[in-house]
């Protein structure tokens, strides 16, 4: 099969290929210390009594059922005409790599172990334990499209296993792509901003890395904030702490409350900046967006939606067709 | 504005001017894997019997001479205008660092300052890509000391990919030991013990079209580059024939070359502070001799426990900062 180059400019470009995450696998994560702020009080009793037991054990219509959906969630996107790559399975030693920091595993969220901006693939820096292994799940799909092609493939440094708030950490679900502008979410529970002046650093000053307070009650960016075609997005306002940066700032927005947001309601999957997949458990939104033009294809998500992540969550664009301006 | 700090490297033999040295008291002894295959039975008996053992406590007297060696270092770079840092403990609170991939192998490398970071130009490559795991332990304890350093600096910083705990010879392995500069030359070497073709594809991509990475076939039942090959100043290498599978790169082949042999462990591994001034072990006379006779200045500094365990003068210093 003759493939496109990776390069994914902008939020909205024709996706043409794209890994999507498996529901394999799915164990509950064990608590820990240095994630004390990180969870309510209710999941901790819950990872403190089940931490690192299978969720087919504990909850099996839950897993069964999220495993569904994400099957399906590939299935529509391959309908749509997308090249689709699944998250691979790990290997025993990688599925214990840094179990003694924290249990616990779901590979549902192949757009947070990597970002790829242009044609700049990046290893990121995840910041809740048991979810760095998933960069070994991701990696062996990139890595076939790597060798021979121009992408520029670097890892940014690993966090300490003491982990903190203080490091460098870059998460897929923080950076959202508008050509030269890129906004890194900084939730206190994602990506730091170290990691976002890591990536203007690394980017270099034909980019401008923009850092988007993001309401510590969020994780990511993307649970607040969708760019679903120019001058067009989803937002909850409650979600974002500060004004939105000067270039995504007048646009027209859907607005989503703080408890849609919370079931990933502007979690979106952007097909072309016409088209979108959304959660059928979102119809509100869904008719927003619809009002304005664009075509809503709906699933049902909202197993996978409970486990902390939606649409966009679940999948990482490879090639997306859109033209970067120059710098 | 305030001036950016200048980091940068792009030869073998650029005045020295900033460096990282490591140290003794975090050193445990490697426990055997398979991935170690090609040491002889006395050397897996020996890592057999010694695995997880901390070199203070179980090897003194090896380990009291190995702090004399880093420390004379130390004092000849310093005596020489070279900034030097030292790379410390893990700190309190970080417990889990030590307890990082001991599933997989026990052990710690805490001596090869040179190991965990290279500068190519003004990229600083953070190279936790070690094909041995118990290697791979120590990258914070270098990182809360070399990102400080970079910070308001020139250098552009990023990391190779961390190896999968599950162990294949083929994956994207990259060694600091492999890797030696001539300006747009870099050459890489391969032993299959060390950085493998994934490593060097790695290297070429990232670095692009304005360098020419030249691979080094080496022996299979040897390690890194820089024990069996050097360049020392323009002109003028250390190498060991017979270590190596090919000729020499075309770009070193009319070179002068000092010969090395193969029972001169890490005769290659000198460290050059500029293109008149070389630090040798103090037990490898002939070399030294041989650095003396081409009119270089040579320092001899002891290393032979240090060598013992894997890092003659050239392992143990991270070059943060050469003249062009």
């Amino acid at each position: 099969m003759n493939l496109m180059p990776i390069a994914v400019h902008h939020e909205w470009g024709r996706l043409r290929e794209v890994i999507v995450g498996i529901g394999d696998d799915i164990f509950m994560p064990s608590y820990c210390e240095a994630l004390s702020f990180f969870y309510d009080p209710a999941q901790v009793e819950m990872m403190k009594k089940y931490g690192g037991v299978s969720e087919l054990e504990l909850n099996p219509e839950y897993a069964k059922e999220a495993g569904k959906q994400i099957d399906n969630l590939a299935l529509e996107l391959e309908k749509q005409g997308v090249v689709v790559h699944r998250s691979q399975r790990l290997r025993p030693e990688e599925m214990k790599y840094l179990d003694y920091v924290q249990k616990g595993s779901h590979f549902f969220y192949a757009r947070d172990p990597v970002i790829v901006i242009g044609n700049h693939v990046i290893e990121g820096a995840m910041s809740i334990p048991f979810k760095v292994k998933e960069r070994y799940a991701i990696r062996p799909i990139l890595r076939k499209r790597l060798w021979g092609s121009d992408v520029k493939y670097v890892s940014m440094p690993v966090p300490s296993p003491a982990f903190g708030r203080d490091q460098i950490y870059l998460e897929g679900g923080d950076v959202l792509l508008n050509g030269r502008e890129i906004y890194v979410g900084i939730s206190g529970k994602g990506s730091s901003p170290e990691g976002a002046g890591w990536l203007q650093s690394y980017l270099g000053p034909g980019y401008r890395v923009h850092q988007i307070k993001v309401s510590p009650e969020f994780e990511h960016l993307d649970c607040v904030l969708a760019l679903a075609r120019p001058g067009l997005g989803v937002r909850c306002k409650e979600g974002l702490v500060r004004e939105l940066p000067e270039s995504i700032r007048d646009w027209d927005y859907v607005e989503v409350t703080k408890e849609e947001a919370k079931k990933l309601g502007a979690n979106l999957l952007v097909l072309d900046d016409r088209t979108v997949i959304m959660d059928k458990q979102h119809h509100r939104i869904g008719q927003e967006l619809e009002k304005r033009g664009v075509e809503v294809i709906v699933i049902p998500y909202d197993q996978v939606a409970s486990s902390g992540g939606g649409l966009r969550c679940s999948h990482h664009p490879l090639v997306r067709e859109s033209v970067l301006s120059p710098a | 504005m305030s001036e950016k700090e200048i980091i940068g490297a792009w030869n073998e033999w650029g005045r020295l001017r900033e460096a990282v040295l490591g140290q003794v008291d975090d050193l445990i002894d490697p426990e055997y894997i398979p991935a170690l295959v090609w040491l002889s039975e006395e050397g897996k008996k020996g890592l057999r019997e010694k695995a997880g053992i901390r070199s203070v406590k179980g090897f003194p007297e090896e380990a009291r001479k190995m702090k004399t060696t880093i420390d004379t270092l130390q004092r000849v770079l310093e005596a020489h205008g070279v900034t030097v840092h030292r790379t410390g403990p893990v700190p309190d609170g970080f417990d889990e660092e030590k307890a990082y991939l001991k599933d997989v192998q026990k052990g710690n490398y805490s001596i090869g300052g040179a190991d965990f970071f290279r500068v190519i130009g003004t990229r600083v490559l953070l190279l936790n890509s070690f094909h041995l795991p118990f290697r791979r332990s120590y990258i914070w304890c270098v990182r809360r000391l070399l990102e400080p350093l970079l910070e308001n600096s020139n250098a552009t910083y990023f990391a190779t990919p961390p190896p999968s705990p599950h162990y294949t010879k083929d994956e994207l392995y990259l060694e600091n030991g492999d890797i030696m500069i001539d300006g747009h030359n870099v050459y890489v070497g391969m032993s299959g013990n060390a950085s493998t073709p994934k490593g060097v594809a790695w290297l070429k991509q990232l670095l692009g079209d304005d360098y020419r990475v030249h691979t080094i076939r080496l022996q299979p039942d040897l390690f890194h580059l820089d024990w069996l090959l050097t360049l020392n100043r323009p002109g003028l290498l250390t190498y060991c024939p017979e270590a190596l599978l090919d000729p020499l790169p075309e770009p070193l082949a009319k070179w002068d070359k000092i010969e090395i042999r193969s029972d001169e462990i890490a005769g290659a591994n000198n460290l050059s502070i500029d293109e008149n001034t070389i630090v040798v072990p103090e037990h490898l006379t002939r070399i030294a001799d041989a650095y003396a006779k081409k009119g270089m200045e040579v320092i001899t500094i002891p290393a032979l426990e240090t060598i013992g365990y894997g890092s003659g003068p050239r392992c143990l210093t991270a070059i943060l900062r050469r003249d062009p």
